[in-house]
Parts: structure tokens; C-alpha cells; sequence
């Protein structure tokens, strides 16, 4: 078991070490608005190249056929590997958050603008539900993309792409809804945050299509 | 557990990819501790099928048991009993040799590390090379011996021996059969792919060979030897014309006759003798030329 995990582990650290790296560099070079901001693009884009690494790496290296002759259910498997992206995604996700909320709080509250206060406001829950859903469309859309085009720098790009595709196609329909209570239209913050809305059905969609297709994925397809 | 006379059955199996059919209506049984050929030119189905046995690739018709079981619904019940050994042979390349074999074993419930320590000493692997530094060969080698270490009841080689050199290759194929078969021959089947046939003369007791995704001739390799002879007539003058049903070809050279029957018979043999040649002469063929003949009956053979 140990050694499964080892082999799944070892090519996501080809994103993940590069990307820890330069979010340190980005901490001492930057200010605090600008690192944070960066810095949580950076571990994203990583996210999205760990999410595409996970199946992609099977084909690029042929050994796909390998695994699917072992003597292991797919369910096995898909849980293996997602297991272990989830954690390769999150972690470093998580670890920035505390990193962020132990030392940066003030900064990010004079960032942002206003203090924050629990309970959050719809605002403010937004722009964290959407923080969490674009990780998660590297989680569901990388592996997604990677069983459909079964090329891992492809499918990486088809994930970020697609993912973006879908909020600026949102933000561009919600723009046109005029703001009621002030008559114009929807300040930035506010269309931003309701972008975790098709965020989340996209990452479900892309999730349930990457497990169906792992589950019927056939090797040697001419 | 299922159980089953044959180690594979397969009836009527049809797959095609898009127009392509690869395989068509292919029927086959392979009785459990045989060591059975499966033998075609490139193209002619052979990785297909293997991949629908091993639920690789689904079948678009026909029934496929594997031990009695069905690899589409007991796909771990089907591929803890066997091993397979595919043509193009992949690792991770970042991977030794050593995690290679315990990545390899961690899927299995037994593992036999005298076999693997022996296999390992014999083809001169050394564990702790990564495998991105191996050679083609080195490759085959390993696959064959991650095949053979979990002790299977069924091997599955697809074109084993295409990437090993011609000189190893015999004693290669044989040292591995002979380590899979080693401790119980009668449970062990092997189900070998390949168009190299040369190399398997000897070790094959029963062949099936398919041609455009048919299975155009199935026998036990002592039949077919009997069956398919070669025969090589003398004549004082002018050979005579020779046609008649069981001739699958003829070549002339001068007085000299050679025909290739793939039904040999006392009433051929009378009828050769008939015509008064000044010497007759009969050898049986090699399991490739037997292959040749039969791809040249085109189904007629069965």
C-alpha cells in the first residue's frame, strides 16, 4: 500500500515543489497584497497541473494497461489517486490559509477593505466558497480533462481554460443584470462572488464524468 | 470461487473499432495447464482479444469467461488468477528496478521471492538501476519476471520475445515458462500471442490461429503435425499435374515435387503413389510453416 502511494505521490511533487518555491520567492519579493494574490494564483495553477498529472501521467508513460491489469477494483484506484491529489491540492492550500490567518490577518483585513467578523458576510462567505471551488475545479476538471485527452500538458491547459472560460461567461451574463438598489451595475467583488455558483456544478459535472469514465476507461482504443 | 474445465473460453466475441472489425466471431478454449498458442500475423486480432480478456477492452458481442468468471463483472476475481505480459512494456520511469518488483507485489497476495531473486540473477538485473536506464530487453525481461514472480494460473503473453534479441530469445522464453510451470503444470496455463513462432516450437501443446480477426484453424500441436506434412516426390521425367482435395500448395522444380498437405491420409498417399514417383519422402511441418499453411486456407481448415 505504502509503495502505491509512494508511485501516486512522486510525479504531483514535479507541480508541487516548483510551486512552493515560487511562492516563497513571492513573499520576499512582493508586498503582502500582491504575494498573497500571487501566491494563491501560483498554488492554483499548480493545482490544475497536479489535477491533469494524476491520470496524465498513466499515459504519458504507457503504463495505464499496467495498472488496469492488476488485481485491484477501479474503485480502488480512482480513491487511490484521488486521495492522494486531494492531498497533494489541499494541504498546501490549507497550510497558505493558516499562514495567511495567523500572520497576514490584519494586512488581509486592511486588504479587503473592512474587518472581518464571524458571522461572515454573504460577501465575504462568497469570495471563500469561491476560493474553494476554483481549487476544486483543479481537483475534478484536471483528472477530467486527463482521461478525455489523455495527454497530461494538454489536459492541464483544457482545465485551466475551460474553468476560466466558464467564469467570465458568467461574470459577462451577471454584468448584464443591472443592480437593483443602486441602478447600475454589479460592482467587481460582486460578480466575482457569485462565480462559485457555476463553479460548483462544473466541478460535480467533471467529477462524476472523470469517475464514469475511469470506471469504462478501455486501453488500446485504435 | 468459479471454476472451469478451460482456463479461457471464448465464444462469438466480435469487437471493431469504427468500421474496423479486429475481431470477428472468434471462438476459443484453452484447457486449464496447456501451454496454447495464439497465433496470427500483426494485425490480425490477437492483442485485441487479449484486451477484452482482460476487460482492457469491452467486447460489442459474444461471451468471454476467464476460470468460469466474466472479467467485466469479477474484473479482480479474473486478474488475481493471471498475469499478462503486454508487447509494449511501460514503467514509471523514475522507478529502480527493486520498487519496480514491490510496486508490482503490493497487488498481489503471493509473491515468490526465490523465483524473483533467481529470475533476477539470471538475466543479470540489477535492482537499484532505475528502469529509464534499461534497454529494450532489460524491459522484456522484467515484465516477464513481474509475470512470473506472483505465480499465477494463467499466463498471458502478448509478443513476449519482440523485444529480445534473436539469440536469447528461445532460451529466454523457455527458462520463464519453465520457472511459471515449475511447480504445478497442471494448474499453470500459458497463453502465448505471436507471430514468432519459431521460438515457441516444442513448448506449444495446442494452437488456435486467427487471421482478420476469424479463428480460421484450432488443434493440438501433435494433430497439426500429423496432419500438415510436407511431401517430396521424384519423378523419372516430367512431373505430372497434381491437384486434388488436401493440397494446400505445390512447388516444381525440375523432376522434383514439393506439396504441403494440411490433411494428411492414406487415400492422398495411395493417390500420390499412383503416379508412379522414383522417390517419395514425407516430413512433418514446423509450427510456423503450419501457420503459413493455414493462413493460406483462409478458413477452409477448421
Amino acid at each position: 500500500m505504502r509503495v502505491r502511494l509512494e508511485k501516486e505521490f512522486r510525479p504531483l511533487v514535479t507541480a508541487w515543489i516548483p510551486a512552493i518555491m515560487i511562492i516563497l520567492s513571492l513573499w520576499v519579493i512582493y508586498d503582502i497584497e500582491k504575494g498573497f494574490l500571487l501566491s494563491w494564483f501560483t498554488q492554483l495553477i499548480a493545482s490544475f497541473l497536479m489535477g491533469a498529472i494524476v491520470f496524465g501521467v498513466e499515459f504519458e508513460c504507457g503504463t495505464m494497461e499496467r495498472l488496469l491489469s492488476q488485481p485491484i477494483e477501479r474503485k480502488r484506484v480512482w480513491r487511490e489517486k484521488m486521495g492522494i491529489l486531494a492531498f497533494a491540492i489541499f494541504i498546501p492550500f490549507l497550510l497558505l490559509s493558516v499562514f495567511c490567518m495567523i500572520f497576514l490577518r490584519n494586512e488581509l483585513i486592511e486588504y479587503c477593505g473592512r474587518r472581518l467578523h464571524w458571522p461572515l458576510e454573504t460577501y465575504e462567505a462568497g469570495f471563500l466558497f469561491f476560493f474553494i471551488m476554483s481549487y476544486g475545479s483543479a481537483f475534478c476538471a484536471g483528472p477530467f480533462m486527463a482521461l478525455t485527452i489523455r495527454k497530461t500538458h494538454t489536459a492541464f491547459w483544457a482545465a485551466v481554460t475551460s474553468t476560466a472560460f466558464i467564469v467570465v461567461v458568467w461574470l459577462f451574463f451577471v454584468s448584464m443584470i443591472p443592480e437593483p438598489a443602486s441602478g447600475g451595475k454589479f460592482s467587481l467583488y460582486s460578480l466575482i462572488i457569485p462565480a462559485w455558483i457555476p463553479l460548483l456544478i462544473w466541478n460535480v459535472t467533471t467529477y462524476l464524468l472523470a469517475r464514469r469514465k475511469f470506471m469504462q476507461l478501455e486501453v488500446g482504443v485504435k | 470461487m468459479n471454476d472451469s474445465t478451460y482456463a479461457i473460453e471464448v465464444s462469438n466475441l466480435y469487437r471493431s473499432f469504427g468500421d474496423t472489425e479486429a475481431v470477428r466471431d472468434l471462438n476459443l478454449r484453452v484447457p486449464r495447464g496447456s501451454c496454447f498458442g495464439f497465433f496470427g500475423r500483426n494485425g490480425a486480432g490477437k492483442t485485441t482479444t487479449i484486451k477484452c480478456l482482460l476487460n482492457l477492452l469491452r467486447p460489442h458481442k459474444g461471451g468471454i469467461g476467464v476460470f468460469g468468471m466474466d472479467p467485466a463483472k469479477n474484473e479482480e476475481g479474473v486478474k488475481s488468477r493471471l498475469t499478462y505480459v503486454p508487447e509494449q512494456v511501460a514503467f514509471y520511469p523514475w522507478m529502480s528496478v527493486r520498487e519496480i518488483l514491490d510496486y508490482t507485489a503490493s497487488f498481489r497476495d503471493l509473491w515468490n521471492r526465490e523465483i524473483e531473486a533467481d529470475l533476477l540473477e539470471r538475466f543479470d538485473l540489477d535492482p537499484n538501476k532505475k528502469v529509464a536506464s534499461l534497454s529494450r530487453g532489460m524491459k522484456a525481461q522484467l515484465s516477464l519476471l513481474c509475470a512470473v514472480c506472483p505465480q499465477p494460473d494463467l499466463l498471458l503473453l502478448d509478443e513476449p520475445t519482440s523485444g529480445l534479441d534473436p539469440i536469447v530469445r528461445r532460451e529466454f522464453i523457455r527458462t520463464v515458462i519453465g520457472a511459471f510451470q515449475e511447480g504445478d503444470p497442471e494448474n499453470r496455463t500459458v497463453f502465448v500471442s505471436t507471430h514468432l513462432i519459431a521460438e515457441f516450437e516444442g513448448l506449444i501443446d495446442e494452437f488456435t490461429v486467427i487471421d482478420r480477426g476469424k479463428d480460421i484453424l484450432t488443434l493440438e500441436a501433435e494433430t497439426a503435425r500429423e496432419k500438415f506434412r510436407k511431401i517430396m516426390l521424384r519423378f523419372p521425367g516430367e512431373p505430372p499435374e497434381i491437384e486434388g482435395p488436401g493440397i494446400l500448395s505445390k512447388t516444381r522444380e525440375g523432376r522434383e515435387v514439393e506439396i504441403v498437405t494440411g490433411n494428411r491420409s492414406d487415400k492422398l498417399m495411395e493417390r500420390l503413389s499412383s503416379l508412379s514417383p522414383e522417390s517419395m519422402k514425407e516430413e512433418p511441418l514446423s509450427l510456423e510453416e503450419i501457420f503459413i499453411a493455414a493462413a493460406s486456407l483462409k478458413g477452409g481448415g477448421k
